[in-house]
């Protein structure tokens, strides 16, 4: 077990290419979240939890179901289904289990299931992972690594979002376009962490 | 392009304004995702536009006489309950169609299937592929459905085009794979890199709602 | 390739199934009981999830209602049409809110009142006023920088041509956000059968008030006479003219008062 390798890919996954800043996963509910820097937090810890446990169960039903029956092309309906299921899942037990967290996530669990970013890291998963060895652990360290990087660029918008409500921002870019600019100014500085190799 | 001109409402306008007074990616601003990441050249613009133009039509049809199907088969209480259950239903007819596309793709345009790696499979998650099959395709006729997914991929298309005609022949300096500016001219490179997708797309938003709002705010660009 | 047909259709489908009958399960093991009465009260509340009853959505205040800790007048726009359904719901008694309206006591805008300072800072009148008491030379008026007009959820308030918030009755639902964010706290909530009310909260009087601003109340006294006011209803308190919400001979005082303080509603 190559730990040194397990930190490259969590380092390649949250900073080098982001999914925000690099990849632009998940960047409807990016714009839609960030107005305040607690409900970005909220939405980080779902997606992260998330991404990390749907990235392994995706890698159970397709090395355990799919392969063997060799019917991998259909990999995307099985993805999106195991994602849905998933979260209901997930939300149910919240509600019933542990109220206090089902209410402090409220509304952003249901909005995971459509999130490119979820979907997009199985799938990356899929193309870059499956089988390697050790690709279960991969597979984890890359979801929530993903989500981690999520989280990161979600809290570095909300603070300066919040900031810009108090700026003088021209009519014509209130709102969505300064944020999509201010993205754009963000993830310059990101580049610079694309000669980041271990 | 708008029904001020006299123009007999209906099938054009169910048509028409999936390109300007309601386009997906300018005004209901839906399906940022692939937008962005693919608009790097026309080429791949042009590939995505048809490959997500396809799976909405496939979608929205199917969905269309689906609904209308279980609307007259089934009593108001059993459609209620199916109604409860539609997102899922709405996503595995999605990511079938998508699938096709898929498969179509890697094996007749490679190349292009390369380029555009994840985001053919991410187009079921596109949030206007789903946002159209809820919110039009699940209660207006096939006919109607067919149209609007027409409209929506053709404007989803165009501004796709619009991003990266702007990236590339500024960002690269190419039209099409085509050099367009003499050998001195040095590439703005920002343009072509995530950033630039960024800035660029704010910028037209910003563009777009001033030409709007100078207008007296109509509804249609 | 029959194979490969048989098999997708066989997986898919037991995936399918398999995922359905686990959620099916799963909603009836995971099932949580909610008193059904919070639902109906959800409904009679105004759904606008606007939370300045102080909770987060309509949902969370009916559940607080339902369980004795809130009471329905919390929800100003529900009024008292909500108050009514949720008492009905519960079979509780119906307490109503009493209907209020926002005014904004200061009409010193920018042709009236003087700067004392050109203002360069975020405009919000909060951050303003923690700045040396922002850049207006009277120090009771209205900055004029729009927080009132930012925090309210109805679209009821907005700031017209002289620099001064202007409430539009009819959106209007007498939350009172507009009343807390206020730093000069001009803004209050007045009953609506008050008619008129005094555009000026300045504390100042005769020479210190004008040279500020042409549209400040000197505390003259004119009003508070017996000869312009027979009912004898206005008093000249803190330098403010004083008056109970019923005063009707407002008329004759409002016409004297020479620099036109009160200001009549347009009900």
């Amino acid at each position: 077990m190559d730990l040194f390798e397990l930190f490259s890919i969590f380092i390649g996954v949250s900073l080098v290419h982001n999914f925000i800043f690099c990849q632009f996963l998940g960047l409807c509910p990016y714009i839609g979240v960030t107005e305040r820097t607690s409900s970005a937090v909220g939405m980080g810890m779902a997606v992260i939890f998330v991404m990390t446990l749907t990235s392994a169960i995706t890698w159970a039903v397709y090395e355990w179901v799919l392969v063997p029956c060799g019917i991998t092309y259909l990999y995307i309906i099985a993805f999106i289904l195991v994602i849905a299921a998933f979260v209901q899942l997930v939300e149910m037990f919240l509600q019933k289990s542990v109220p206090a967290l089902y209410r402090a996530l409220g509304i952003y669990l249901p909005l995971i299931t459509t999130n490119c970013a979820v979907f997009g890291v199985v799938t990356l998963n899929k193309i870059e992972l499956f089988g390697t060895t050790n690709s279960l652990l991969k597979c984890i360290v890359q979801g929530f690594g993903g989500g981690a990087g999520f989280m990161l660029a979600m809290l570095i918008m909300a603070g300066i979002r919040e900031r810009l409500e108090m700026a003088d921002v021209p009519e014509a870019l209130k709102g969505m376009p300064i944020a999509l600019i201010t993205a754009g100014l963000t993830a310059i500085a990101f580049l610079g962490f694309s000669g980041l190799s271990i | 392009m708008s029904d001020a001109n006299g123009r007999p409402a209906g099938c054009w306008k169910e048509f028409a304004k999936g390109i300007f007074s309601q386009n997906p990616i300018f005004v209901i601003v839906l399906g940022l995702c692939p937008t962005l990441a693919v608009s790097v050249s026309i080429e791949n613009a042009l590939g995505m536009g048809a490959a997500a133009t396809f799976v909405l039509l496939g979608s929205n049809i199917v969905i269309a006489a689906l609904m209308a199907l279980l609307g007259k088969m089934l009593s108001p209480e059993m459609l209620a309950q199916v109604k409860k259950i539609r997102i899922p239903i709405y996503i595995v007819i999605i990511a079938s169609f998508v699938t096709i596309v898929d498969l179509l793709m890697n094996g007749f345009a490679p190349a292009l299937y390369a380029r555009l790696g994840l985001y053919v499979p991410l187009i079921v998650v596109n949030c206007i592929v789903l946002g159209r099959a809820e919110a039009f395709a699940a209660s207006n006729g096939v006919i109607a459905s067919t149209l609007d997914a027409l409209g929506m991929g053709l404007g989803f298309t165009l501004a796709m085009l619009l991003l990266s005609t702007v990236r590339e022949v500024i960002g690269a300096g190419k039209f099409y794979g085509y050099p367009v500016f003499g050998p001195g001219y040095s590439p703005m490179l920002i343009l072509t890199l995530a950033p630039g997708a960024l800035l660029t797309f704010g910028l037209f938003m910003g563009l777009f709602r001033h030409l709007k709002n100078t207008r007296g705010g109509n509804g249609s660009l | 390739m029959t194979s490969v047909v048989a098999y997708s259709t066989l997986v898919l489908g037991a995936m399918g199934l398999a995922l359905g009958l686990l959620l099916a399960i799963s909603s009836r093991v995971f099932a949580v009981k909610l008193d059904p009465r919070i639902e109906e009260v959800t409904a009679a509340l105004a759904g606008l999830n606007c939370g300045v009853c102080g909770y987060p959505g309509c949902a969370a205040l009916a559940e607080a209602i339902v369980a004795g800790r809130a009471k329905a007048k919390q929800c100003p726009p529900g009024g008292a049409s909500a108050v009514r359904k949720v008492a009905a719901i519960l079979g509780r008694e119906a307490v109503f809110a009493e209907p209020s309206v926002a005014a904004v006591r200061c009409r010193g805008g920018k042709s009236a009142a003087k700067e004392k300072a050109v203002y360069r800072g975020i405009r919000d009148c909060v951050s303003a006023e923690l700045l040396g008491a922002g850049p207006k030379a009277c120090v009771y008026g209205c900055l004029g920088m729009g927080s009132c007009v930012d925090v309210c959820p109805f679209g009821a308030i907005r700031m017209d041509a002289e620099n001064l918030p202007e409430v539009i009755e009819g959106k209007c639902t007498a939350c009172g956000m507009c009343v807390a964010v206020c730093p000069r706290h001009i803004i209050a909530l007045i009953p609506i059968p008050q008619k008129v009310y005094v555009g000026c909260v300045s504390r100042d009087r005769g020479k210190r008030v004008k040279d500020v601003c042409a549209a400040g109340c000197t505390a003259c006294g004119l009003c508070a006479g017996l000869k312009i006011t027979p009912s004898g209803k206005v008093v000249i308190k803190d330098n403010l003219p004083e008056f109970p919400p019923d005063w009707e001979d407002f008329k004759t005082a409002a016409g004297k008062c020479p620099s036109h303080c009160f200001v009549m509603r347009k009900a």
